[in-house]
């Protein structure tokens, strides 16, 4: 791993990005009838949006630095799928963690991290969550089974001489951080505008021969019992056309919402 | 499930956010129903009368540190959590579902290989075992989870849970040592923003806008709606990408998910990915030109029309009411 440079000087980086497939947004999500899971057949599956930008970003310090690009998922056999199309955005290699879909995060942090224990990153990148299940925790739970620092929904990120400039929005405010490499980040919507695979870079994807581990047996700690749509909302009632309709709107602010 | 509820609490600015007075609430209803207490734990730098104010709403226990401890210092904050959940003997540990708030929360349940839910949307306990509901999916599906391991680690989005201030509560209170961690990641700058607005994600009310407004400068009558109604500003992700708002702003499946009182969706088309992100609005009115906007069929109320007539007019007319006119 080369890390220390002198000031100033081009470093090769190693870079992992960790990431899933998940459903297009767009699908129209299915509960299998009397199950308590999803229906998932007929739904286009994509690259998780948030690890885009990861991808892009491991993109671009390579590109700057040198060095090489490695994306690892965990889940089931599609999920090459999504491996693929980071190759074909650029990355270099991969390795597919096969395991049932659906592990808790701390299943999928724990695979992953016995994975990238032995790859030697300087800095591990993934979208701040999956876009399925929003649980916002296998990037930190990652880096603290890792043992490293640690920066979530990163909107900005510099990397030189070993270290890591991070700029995030929290609430009340905007964050500069600063850590040592290795690191683990995670990326927000706008950290960069991830790049279209090229055709070259798809045919090449295809090809490619991407290394397979079976996950072993994970252990089950939760259980989802049951599975709904959300309360449908009882239907919209249009007030009116344009100014006309706003007594009415206001009456219900101020009567029935009690917000006046 | 025998172990205490254990909340922790996150201050900004000399005060506990809301939500940490709502996540106490919560954990009051679910401790009382399985017959143990709620602790909650205060940072170093909270307000000197922590134990009052988090007693007020239900913590029967609070813990403190002794020890300073300058801005941001995850590190310590993760060992200092998983002593007061040896402490405690906490069977649910609940964080905000702040920024900081998230990144505690899974280092610590990396640390206790505990199971996890984020924001949570109901909290319960049957046959034994913590149950919780979570949206998936963008909000299209709800899952109804129970956990088999002990302790659970949750989060909870402010606006989620009610918070009841209750009467006469005390809460006995337990000094534990600030942990000494050097910490790996420091902050360098921390600017705060000017915004006199409420925190989106806490608000009551959201005024929003899309496509329709057509430019930053449109949003000023945006603006005037949201000071009559003290809410903040939110933005579909075309009002985003197209550069008239900040990502700060954005409401949607990749922005951020808000579950106000009041949600005025302003020149919107409301599609699947912006309702994914104010579906847990208690009310949702949207205006638009287009009577075939999605909107339509997804929001309580509707007024078909040019936001950039209605909009001033209800300003107008909600001042009035106000008495401001």
């Amino acid at each position: 791993m080369q890390v220390a440079g002198d000031k100033g000087k081009e470093v090769a980086v190693k870079l992992v990005v960790a990431v899933k497939q998940v459903p297009d947004t767009e699908a129209s999500i299915r509960i299998a009838p009397g199950e308590a899971k999803i229906d998932l057949s007929g739904v286009n599956m994509i690259l998780n949006p948030y690890d885009e930008y990861a991808v892009e970003e491991a993109l671009k310090l390579r590109d700057a630095h040198g060095g090489e690009v490695w994306a690892v998922t965990v889940g089931p056999d599609s999920a090459v799928d999504v491996l693929r199309t980071a190759i074909a955005m650029g990355v270099n290699d991969a390795v597919h963690i096969k395991a049932a879909e659906g592990l808790d995060p701390f299943a999928t942090a724990t695979l992953l991290a016995e994975q990238i224990k032995k790859m030697d990153a300087d800095l591990v990148l993934l979208g701040k969550m999956a876009i399925d299940d929003a649980q916002m925790m296998v990037g930190p739970m990652l880096a603290e089974l890792l043992g490293v620092p640690l920066v979530t929904r990163v909107a900005r990120l510099e990397v030189a001489d070993g270290r890591l400039k991070a700029e995030r929005d929290v609430e009340g405010g905007h964050e500069t951080l600063e850590a040592p490499l290795p690191a683990v980040v995670t990326a927000e919507k706008g950290l960069n505008e991830p790049r279209y695979p090229s055709l070259k870079g798809k045919m090449m994807a295809k090809k490619k021969v991407i290394e397979t581990i079976e996950a072993g047996e994970v252990e089950k700690r939760e259980t989802v019992v049951g599975l709904n749509y959300p309360p449908s909302r009882s239907g919209t009632k249009i007030l009116g056309e344009g100014v006309d309709a706003v007594p009415e709107l206001v009456r219900i602010i101020r009567d029935e919402l009690k917000l006046v | 499930m025998a172990g205490n509820v254990l909340v922790f609490a996150e201050h900004f600015d000399s005060d506990f956010r809301k939500v940490t007075y709502e996540m106490i609430s919560s954990a009051a209803a679910l401790a009382s129903e399985v017959g143990s207490s709620v602790a909650a734990v205060a940072w170093p730098g909270a307000p000197a009368d922590a134990a009052e104010r988090l007693a007020a709403y239900g913590a029967q226990k609070v813990v403190l540190f002794e020890g300073d401890a300058d801005g941001y210092v995850p590190d310590a904050q993760v060992e200092a959590a998983l002593a007061a959940q040896q402490a405690l003997e906490a069977d649910v540990l609940i964080f905000p579902a702040t920024v900081h708030g998230q990144e505690l929360a899974a280092r610590v349940a990396a640390r206790l290989k505990a199971p996890v839910g984020s924001e949570i949307l109901e909290l319960s306990q049957e046959n034994g075992q913590i149950q919780v509901v979570r949206a998936l999916y963008g909000g299209k599906v709800r899952a109804t989870v129970r956990y088999e391991a002990s302790p659970v680690v949750l989060t909870v989005r402010p606006n989620t849970f009610a918070a009841e201030k209750r009467d006469g509560g005390t809460a006995e209170v337990t000094k534990l040592p600030w942990p000494q961690v050097e910490e790996k990641t420091r902050v360098v700058e921390m600017r705060k923003s000017e915004a006199t607005r409420p925190e989106l994600t806490e608000a009551d009310v959201v005024v929003s806008g899309g496509r329709g407004v057509g430019s930053a400068d449109g949003f000023k009558v945006l603006e005037e709606l949201a000071d009559v109604l003290g809410a903040a500003i939110g933005a579909s992700r075309a009002a985003v990408d197209a550069g008239w708002r900040p990502q700060t702003d954005q409401v949607g499946q990749t922005g951020k998910v808000v579950t106000p009182k009041l949600y005025i969706a302003c020149g919107i088309s409301g599609s699947i990915q912006h309702w994914a992100g104010m579906s847990g609005s208690k009310c949702v009115v949207g205006i638009n030109k287009d009577p075939q906007a999605p909107i339509f069929s997804r929001a309580d109320y509707g007024i078909v029309g040019d936001l950039f007539e209605v909009v001033p007019e209800l300003t107008k007319q909600l001042k009035e009411v106000k008495g401001q006119s």
